[in-house]
């Protein structure tokens, strides 16, 4: 992480991510804080909650303050055809906290890129996501995965019951592999999709190894499409820099039916969740009437910032005593030109850490600590 | 080092056992003594004893890489955790009990007590039945027989104490037994240390 003076943690890690995004040619999307209610009763089923802190204007129109950035973003997207939309944003969401029971504030950097996503374009995506996570620590894993695979897995094995289809996602997303043998002793799965979809939920490796073990599962031409697609792109990454950091887990699930293709997770070591997450979700797009490809991710910068404790830098205090008021200014301001960090004060804070304290005593200036 | 996060209790020192006998070595009054943290014996383990029902706070949370925790707190609670494993101890069932002879009338609004208002609405929704959940702590046996509640969900062992109070099973809502679950994160950067806890316990 760059250490740039005067700034706060957060400040600091959207200030690299940024510069780290602009060196790619992505643009920075700024936004209004409020959106027009309507886009997330819309879409629901994306944000995952109905919850949003809404309020209306004197014109009696319904807004919210924003809970995500790429509806906006996908929504005032102009992209029809031919190359992609690259953007960049550093905003605050306001979302609903099931555990505090209340709306909480989100820090996030994200990148969106919207138009003819090629695997170029996903190459590059997944680069920056690794390299987002290469700048907030040296220990990070970025967990890969394909929905679309998974999705053909199920027609392959005929398995088009919802419900069921609910079950086997979550005991994918928690790596459950009981769970997977219930179910086949319940009669819901065969033995084969069983062992095929336990073999799958064991992978958390290296792409090379991982592919390895893909391989024997694929069943259809449509799973070697998806197969392939995750080949060619791990492929395409494989003299990244950060190439290191990349497994293939398919953990990485959503139930919200506008994703598809590659989803991923990014960790860093010692926070205990993901800080990173993304996907495409041309899904989206379509359901605005916008025939685009469309990936982006989010880095939580304020999750991040909060495991920071920062550090208060050393202070030097000028206790004002009977001092004159013009002497108290300039004798400070000699101390600043020293490089030090000067408080005017009367008395003694007892927040500050204070390395050194002068005090004007008989109209002089003084080292009392 | 792996931190694992035990259930205080039966159940948390019959995995502590199992684990101890499996390599990680004894440590002097782990299981009587006040502490709450201690190590294994090569250093390569750190148990925490928590109460049943945070394990999954603990593990969610990254406190604990790994913990063990009943099926009943996973599903109430929902923590985004690795369910890595089934232990298959402290089996049990989650069940719909009520006093004996009570005839459920499905025009009124079914007032059901529970320590699992998650579990409780699920199943019942599913049924798309009208309920009014009453959270209780405790002695969630008492609601139906001072009639505060018609029926109550619980977790059922070995059914004594509804047998006691006049009270039986009328339905099953599913099977309970422990599980080793692991958090996220800690799995992706000491995924061979949780392996091997996990071959251990097999």
């Amino acid at each position: 992480m760059e250490n740039i003076d005067g700034l706060t943690v957060e400040e600091r890690l959207s200030l690299t991510l940024s510069a780290l995004y602009e060196s790619y040619g992505f643009l920075r999307y700024k936004t209004t804080k409020f959106e027009k209610y309507s886009l997330y009763t819309e879409n629901e089923n994306f944000l995952g909650t109905d919850r949003v802190i809404t309020f209306t204007t004197d014109g009696g129109k319904l807004l919210a303050l924003r809970p995500d950035v790429t509806l906006s973003i996908v929504k005032n997207s102009g992209f029809s055809n031919g190359g992609c939309e690259k953007l960049f944003y550093t905003e605050k969401v306001y979302r609903y906290d099931k555990e505090s029971k209340s709306f909480k504030e989100i820090s996030q950097v994200g990148v969106e890129t919207l138009g003819d996503v090629d695997t170029t374009s996903m190459a590059e995506v997944v680069e920056l996501a690794l390299e987002s996570l290469k700048k907030l620590s040296s220990d990070f894993v970025l967990d890969l995965s394909s929905l679309e695979f998974v999705t053909q897995m199920y027609d392959a094995y005929e398995i088009y019951d919802a419900e069921l289809k609910k079950e086997l996602s979550d005991c994918l997303e928690k790596k459950n592999n009981d769970a997977v043998e219930k179910l086949l002793v319940g009669g819901k799965i065969s033995k084969d999709f069983a062992d095929a979809f336990k073999a799958m939920l064991s992978i958390s490796d290296a792409p090379e190894i991982a592919l390895e073990k893909i391989k024997p599962l694929i069943k259809s031409q449509s799973m070697q499409r998806a197969y392939d697609e995750l080949k060619a792109l791990t492929d395409a990454l494989a003299e990244s820099d950060c190439y290191g950091g990349l497994r293939i887990d398919f953990s990485v699930v959503s139930d919200c039916q506008y994703y598809n293709g590659i989803m991923f997770n990014g960790y860093v070591l010692g926070m205990p969740k993901a800080v990173l997450k993304g996907g495409r979700y041309d899904g989206l797009a379509k359901k605005m009437d916008k025939e685009i490809g469309a990936l982006g991710f989010a880095v939580y910068v304020g999750d991040l910032a909060n495991a920071h404790h920062t550090k208060q830098k050393p202070m030097t205090l000028v206790l004002c005593g009977d001092g004159e008021d013009s002497d108290i200014l300039r004798e400070a301001n000699k101390l600043r030109e020293k490089g030090l960090i000067v408080r005017v004060t009367k008395t003694v804070p007892d927040d500050i850490n204070a390395d050194k304290i002068f005090k004007f005593e008989n109209g002089e200036l003084k080292e009392i600590k | 080092m792996i931190n694992i996060a035990l259930p205080k209790g039966r159940l948390g020192e019959k995995v502590y056992e199992k684990l101890a006998k499996a390599g990680y070595g004894y440590v002097d009054d782990a299981v009587d003594s006040r502490k709450l943290i201690f190590q294994s014996a090569d250093g390569s383990v750190s148990y925490f004893w928590v109460k049943p029902s945070d394990v999954a706070i603990y593990v969610e949370k990254g406190a604990a890489d790994i913990g063990v925790v009943g099926k009943d707190i996973l599903l109430e609670y929902s923590p985004d955790v690795y369910e890595i494993m089934d232990l298959n101890i402290g089996k049990c069932k989650m069940a719909v009990a009520a006093k004996n002879g009570y005839k459920d009338d499905s025009l009124v609004t079914l007032k059901v007590a529970t320590k699992f208002p998650n579990i409780a609405k699920e199943y019942y929704e599913k049924q798309n039945r009208d309920i009014e959940l009453i959270k209780l702590n405790g002695s969630i046996e008492l609601a139906p027989i001072l009639k505060m509640s018609d029926v109550i969900v619980d977790i059922v062992e070995t059914g004594t104490t509804l047998k006691e109070n006049d009270l039986s099973v009328i339905a099953d809502v599913c099977p309970i037994s422990t599980r080793l679950i692991a958090n996220k994160a800690s799995y992706k950067f000491k995924k061979e240390e949780i392996d091997t806890v996990k071959e251990k316990l097999k």
